[in-house]
């Protein structure tokens, strides 16, 4: 079931209904208002009425969750304070993503847009068996690439599998984000760790306080963005031919490899990889029709992959004629239209933002 | 974008605090100077200077890729920055020189491509009052003054009138449509002839925008040899079926959308009657795009020179495939489609395409005359270096007389009006013909029919 942007449309999770204190139906409204604000404004589509599916709400949950958690140990393990130490031991494991359900605004929106498109990433990959298995992909196109492109895409595949393990919310989970979404999250559990020591110690304990900042620091100061599953995507594609990338593409749809897709969509049509996940996740048909256009996608690929988008999107409720439809519209949707998407997206954002103005004001 | 040489050993450089270069590599050191900073200053190339601005704000480690202009051509580079006690240490990893990315009004797929023209010439993009907006040579590069913006593509070109021979240039603008082969001389110089091509432009809501296409100097280059006048065949005239292509799909389009919105009373309560016109619109219009689809398959299947791609492709994963496009339709029958079980594999060497749309015709026409609560079985074989799938039915069965003739054009045995353009065996025939195989049929009167698709078996 989907759950609609409107307050009124909005569900609690495990069929809790009404305004109930519970931290589940708080972090569910939150997470909706947080990402209406960063993600719907941003790309003006306020108007999507089925953004957040259960599933993909319930996975951004264990990615947050598992990335707070393994913060957390982290940022532990570097305090050097015997005394901090003993008080975050007191607090007990998973702390921080408990704690994360009470003060969810102090999460980026820039940072929930990155986890949501890292959840639809994973669903994705939840859906198909060979999830993560680089040797299918390396098949394709023997020839590709070099060293680095192997490397990277074993890389990407060993990050893949660990994106789709079992949905334990108190497991550790790398924290693979990129540099300003880690810097993001490391200072938000730090502050939620010593907001939570606070309340057994005097506020204002500056020993605390130095403490839990010098080993978020540490923290940062360690942090490798390149080692993400975003980046090894990224190094995969860019270590390609145009024909590689092309040859690949559909390969990548196929098992269900979303961000390998988009790393090879973004060298190809000048996209961030962001946008390309954005752009196939989308309510709306045409932004997928335009980017699976742009990289000569057949229609049997593009229902292949239509039909994996599907809890994503949306579409699942229509079944197989909603599938049919699309691939009908996909071969409406030439090329011409699908470079005017793309000119479109690709114009400065406040062009963009003005002319979604002046069209939702007719 | 083509890859270029790329640089192989890293290239590093060392920062203070603020952002100065401290030491740095020859090719950074050349970019840094090209942008127009000191080689000891702030590092002002814009990517990598937005990236130090990151690290100074954030004192994270980063890593990932940028592209630099430089001159003619961008440089994508793989970039590390790790911030230390003395300010920041870079390296680039990986360095490509690249042609610089095309703006989105080139993107291949609509990239005008004239057969003789690639590689001569330059090209221009002129409004809908046919006035110049951008020309991509200048006087040095055409050997004579180029056109300049804002005057009219016929005050510059005299398009050549003679004999009253066509004039493709006026006959394309009148039907928003592309066109090649315009002669023209300089108006300017009548000893310089050209050869003009082009195509539409249009905007987001498909208004005609102007036109952008290719000038070729034809007094000066040799003339392309004569291409022999191939034996072709067409029906309906060699351009009729791209033409019909491009008229009707877009509005058939749109028919059929509005059409079903209103049959779906999407946009509110409707008379039922009225509702079910709708719906017969919308059913007739997907006809005729499905006879436009045929149309143009038909046009490429008799070009000569056609070929198909030999790839390996599996016909029972192919064969799920076409029957998971079909079940819709299937169900709204209530025949099931029982197709070759999960992991049975038959490789054969095919278009994958192709092999997908023979499929889907051999499966959408046994859904089409199966009584309801039947069953059509799809299943494959692998033997001796031949690879099968095989679609049967339980429908009447097809007289053995007819066996052959059902593979003509436009016949449509036994099938009611609106239904199937009479194309689809003719054209799964040829496509399976020119991959190899066949399509046979076997059948009798009463008993179903029997469909076997026959290609080559893939070999490694």
């Amino acid at each position: 079931m989907n759950v609609g942007n409107e307050p009124a449309q909005q569900r609690a999770p495990g069929g809790g209904g009404g305004e109930g204190g519970r931290p589940g139906v708080r972090l569910f409204r939150r997470l909706i208002e947080d990402v209406r604000h960063g993600a719907d404004l941003a790309q003006l589509a306020d108007s999507a009425p089925r953004r957040w599916s259960d599933a993909l709400l319930a996975e951004t949950r264990f990615h947050l969750a598992g990335m707070m958690n393994a913060v957390e140990l982290a940022i532990g393990l570097h305090v050097s304070d015997a005394r901090v130490e003993s008080m975050l031991a007191e607090l007990g494991p998973g702390y921080a993503r408990h704690a994360i359900e009470e003060e969810l605004e102090i999460l980026s929106p820039e940072l929930l847009g990155h986890l949501r498109r890292r959840a639809a990433v994973a669903m994705l990959l939840r859906q198909n068996d060979g999830s993560g298995a680089p040797v299918s992909i390396a098949a394709v196109d023997p020839g590709a690439g070099n060293d680095r492109y192997l490397d990277a895409l074993a890389a990407l595949g060993i990050a893949e599998r660990r994106w789709s393990a079992p949905m334990l919310l108190d497991a550790p989970m790398r924290p693979d984000l990129p540099a300003e979404h880690f810097h993001d999250l490391a200072w938000t559990v730090a502050a939620l760790l010593i907001r939570g020591c606070e309340a057994d110690a005097a506020a204002g304990d500056q020993g605390l306080f130095r403490a839990l900042v010098q080993a978020t620091e540490r923290l940062i100061a360690r942090h490798d963005e390149g080692r993400g599953a975003f980046a090894l995507a990224q190094l995969c594609a860019r270590s390609l031919t145009r024909a590689s990338r092309l040859a690949l593409a559909p390969a990548a749809l196929v098992d269900a490899r979303l961000l390998l897709f988009a790393a090879l969509a973004e060298g190809e049509i000048g996209l961030s990889i962001e946008q390309v996940i954005e752009a196939l996740i989308d309510p709306l048909d045409e932004p997928r029709h335009a980017v699976l256009r742009l990289m000569n996608i057949d229609d049997a690929v593009a229902f292949r992959t239509m039909e994996l988008l599907a809890p994503l999107t949306g579409a699942a409720a229509r079944g197989d004629i909603g599938l049919a439809e699309f691939v009908e519209d996909y071969r409406l949707f030439d090329a011409a239209k699908a470079v005017a998407w793309l000119m479109r997206v690709s114009s400065p954002p406040a062009l963009v933002e003005k002319l979604a103005l002046m069209e939702r004001a007719q | 974008m083509s890859a270029l040489p790329a640089v192989d050993a890293p290239v590093q450089a060392t920062l203070d605090a603020d952002g100065r270069l401290v030491a740095a590599d020859e090719a950074l050191l050349a970019l840094q100077v090209e942008a127009g900073g000191d080689p000891n200053g702030l590092l002002v190339i814009p990517a990598l200077a937005a990236l130090v601005r990151l690290v100074q704000r954030l004192r994270i480690p980063i890593s990932r890729g940028v592209e630099v202009a430089q001159g003619e051509t961008d440089i994508s580079m793989w970039v590390q920055l790790r911030p230390d006690d003395e300010g920041m240490a870079l390296a680039i990893v990986d360095w490509q020189a690249r042609t610089p990315r095309r703006a989105p009004e080139d993107v291949p797929a609509i990239h005008l491509a004239v057969a003789g023209d690639e590689g001569h010439g330059w090209n221009w993009q002129v409004d809908t009052r046919l006035r110049f907006r951008t020309v991509d040579q200048d006087a040095e590069e055409l050997g004579h003054e180029p056109p300049r913006i804002g005057d009219p593509l016929t005050a510059y070109f005299q398009l050549d009138t003679r004999d009253d021979t066509a004039m493709p240039l006026l006959e394309a603008l009148a039907l928003r449509l592309p066109f090649c082969n315009q002669s023209a001389i300089l108006r300017a110089d009548a000893a310089i002839a050209y050869r003009i091509s082009g195509a539409p432009l249009f905007d987001n809501g498909g208004a005609l925008m102007g036109y952008r296409g290719r000038a070729v100097r034809i007094d000066e280059v040799p003339a392309p040899a004569p291409q022999p006048e191939a034996e072709v065949v067409h029906i309906f005239g060699p351009d009729l079926g791209r033409r019909l292509d491009q008229a009707l799909r877009q509005p058939l389009g749109r028919i059929i959308a509005n059409a079903s919105t209103i049959s779906g009373q999407l946009e509110g309560p409707l008379r039922q009657d009225y509702a079910e016109y709708a719906a017969d619109i919308a059913a007739a219009g997907r006809h005729l795009l499905e006879l436009v689809d045929d149309l143009a398959d038909l046009q490429a299947i008799e070009r000569p020179g056609f070929t198909t791609a030999q790839e390996e492709v599996d016909l029972a994963d192919l064969a799920r495939r076409a029957a998971g496009l079909l079940n819709v339709r299937a169900n709204a029958r209530r025949v099931r489609i029982q197709t070759p079980p999960l992991g049975e594999r038959a490789p054969a060497r095919a278009e994958y395409r192709r092999v997908l749309q023979i499929l889907v015709n051999l499966i959408g026409n046994a859904v089409r005359h199966s009584p309801e609560d039947s069953i059509i079985w799809v299943r494959v074989d692998d033997e001796a270096g031949r690879a099968r799938a095989i679609v049967a039915d339980q429908g009447g069965g097809i007289a053995s007389e007819d066996h052959e003739r059902i593979f003509e054009r436009f016949e449509r045995l036994g099938l009611a009006g609106g239904e199937g353009s009479g194309l689809g065996l003719y054209i799964s025939r040829k496509l399976a013909r020119a991959m190899g195989g066949d399509v046979t049929v076997d059948s009798a009167m009463g008993q179903g029919a029997r469909f076997t698709l026959d290609l080559p078996g893939w070999t490694a």
